[in-house]
């Protein structure tokens, strides 16, 4: 990879990181202040809004961890020239080609 | 090396995208018919309400046009990224059929049941249109889609795990993996439990999810999934950044879920819900601009591509229009603009940019690409046609995004100055003039893209039959 897609790359994780860490914190904040203070309508809308939207994000930040634990981003752009080979060689065998 | 027919089943990839083709043809025939009555010429008055047509318009274009055309791509591009072929071809044809009942059901039901039609209101809850957003769709038609929807699963994912065994995944197919999980999930999510057990804000709040959701956890994954096969193959080099695009892939995972309440501002779902559901909104396009500056990297030195090859227009084309949307998005979840533009015609133009102009584009330009390669030829039987199809329903929809987009603020500002309603009804009539001419231009550039994809397929068929004669 070179320096500057290298350099891109390293600020939009940075960047989206923190983006999305703000409101993840807001509904992990407003969850314990609702969750401990408000009326039972509140908790109502509250409790289907934030765990509706915790569980999805606790699932997929456990599919992330397994992810990373299992190498998938060890070599991030091999993926993409094994991509255009492997359909570049059924193009020649199957006459597809672009 | 496996060959051709045992990789990707070409009949299941053709009988889908006839099928979305025909119910694209019927979406617009809903659409255009449903255009008119705000012109006050009424065709289908006093036999149903012109509701039920604006019902058809919006559900037959997710689980018809769209279901099938995604449907028909997946066949194609899974085996080639994955190299496996799908599960199993019968089991294939077997989904077909239902998708075809479940699909055909819905315009059904949605016509002629429920309400004042046929059985009345007081089966109404369970087979006419339910009076829920975009969960239009009848509860006994909701049953086999949820199940269609599961059992969809297997036959995508086992080629995706069996690849995922020989090497890291390729984004493309974690955004599809993703979309097969996230959308049975999500039609779940919002035709159940809102409409049976939540009233009121918590049942609005599932359902803006659901709303959202539909186009961001199933059509915006697999729009993506599929774009980052079909553009490196059309260009015939790698995507720039395979990191840049598990980037965008984590950033939708995270961001998306949390948006849809921004459906329903200012309303009394709590506040926390929607600040949140706007930063959501507005740090997306973070994760939208890093997809969109990879893809426009990746044409880097090839814009000549641009005008030879009809597909990688019709990609292109819709990926601006996908970014102009989710810039607009940006803008109009903010509090102050959706005291102006909330229930106003801006929603509506905002919506065909996203759902045609990008994902109706994108499925366009696969189709260009797949046809003429499925028979062994290069190119669709006629190019002028292919550029008549293109410019018609590009400038119809462009037109249409623009029309509406004005016409809502114009409608907005009326309604905040409390001028009487009639006169904010007169003050649309020339917008909606407009968008049933732009409407027109959209449909007849389908006519000739459909018309050069039949022609096509019968060249196709011909040529091939040719081949097997020679070769004999």
């Amino acid at each position: 990879m070179s320096k500057g897609r290298k350099i891109f790359l390293i600020t939009m994780v940075i960047a989206v990181v923190l983006m999305a860490g703000i409101p993840f914190s807001y509904r992990l904040i407003s969850w314990a202040i609702v969750g401990t203070s408000a009326s039972d309508d509140a908790h109502s809308v509250f409790i289907v809004i934030t765990t509706t939207y915790l569980f999805g994000m606790l699932t997929f930040a456990s599919f992330f961890m397994w992810a990373f634990l299992r190498g998938e981003f060890n070599n991030i752009e091999a993926s993409k020239f094994d991509m255009i080979d492997m359909d570049k060689k059924y193009d020649r065998i199957e006459h597809t080609e672009v | 090396m496996k060959q051709q027919q045992e990789l990707v089943y070409t009949d299941l990839v053709k009988a889908h995208m006839l099928m979305g083709l025909i119910e694209l043809l019927l979406v617009m025939t809903f659409g255009l018919t449903y255009s008119l009555t705000f012109l006050n010429i009424h065709i289908v008055d006093p036999y149903m309400s012109p509701v039920r047509l604006r019902f058809n318009h919006t559900n037959v274009a997710a689980y018809g046009f769209l279901a099938n055309c995604i449907t028909g791509a997946l066949y194609w591009a899974v085996p080639r990224m994955t190299g496996h072929p799908v599960w199993n071809r019968a089991y294939g044809w077997l989904l077909w059929a239902a998708l075809q009942v479940a699909g055909i059901g819905t315009v059904i039901s949605l016509l002629f049941f429920g309400g004042t039609m046929l059985g009345g209101p007081e089966l109404s809850r369970w087979i006419g249109p339910q009076s829920v957003e975009w969960s239009e769709t009848p509860f006994i038609m909701d049953v086999p889609i949820t199940l269609w929807l599961f059992v969809v699963i297997p036959q995508f994912l086992v080629p995706i795990i069996k690849a995922s065994k020989e090497k890291p995944l390729y984004t493309g197919l974690w955004y599809i993996t993703a979309g097969l999980v996230w959308t049975p999930l999500v039609y779940v999510l919002g035709n159940y439990p809102s409409v049976f057990f939540y009233p009121g804000a918590a049942g609005a709040a599932l359902n803006g999810s659901f709303i959202h959701d539909l186009v961001g956890l199933y059509v915006t994954p697999m729009g993506w999934g599929l774009m980052y096969y079909f553009v490196p193959r059309v260009l015939q080099k790698p995507i720039w950044s395979h990191g840049l695009g598990l980037l965008g892939f984590w950033g939708l995972a995270f961001f998306y879920p949390a948006q849809g309440v921004h459906h329903y501002l200012w309303s009394p779902i709590p506040m926390f819900a929607q600040y949140a559901a706007v930063f959501a909104t507005i740090a997306i396009e973070i994760v939208v601009t890093t997809v969109l500056v990879n893809f426009m990297m990746t044409l880097r030195g090839s814009y000549g591509a641009m005008k030879e090859d009809m597909a990688l227009r019709w990609f292109y084309v819709g990926m601006i229009d996908y970014w102009i949307t989710c810039f607009q998005c940006s803008i109009q979840v903010l509090l102050t603009t959706q005291k102006v533009i909330h229930f106003t015609d801006w929603v509506t133009g905002h919506a065909h940019l996203i759902m045609f102009g990008t994902f109706g584009f994108w499925l366009l330009g696969m189709y260009e690409h797949i046809v003429p390669r499925m028979y062994g030829l290069k190119y669709t039987y006629s190019r002028p046609l292919s550029e008549m199809a293109f410019w018609f329903m590009l400038i119809g929809t462009e037109v249409m995004f623009v029309d509406l987009g004005v016409a809502g603020i114009a409608e907005g500002f009326a309604w905040i100055a409390q001028v009487p309603f009639i006169d904010s009804v007169n003050l649309g009539k020339p917008f909606w003039w407009v968008r049933t001419a732009s409407g027109i231009f959209i449909f007849v550039g389908y006519i000739a893209y459909f018309y050069n994809i039949l022609k096509t397929m019968a060249v196709g068929r011909a040529y091939q039959a040719s081949t097997k004669v020679a070769t004999a």
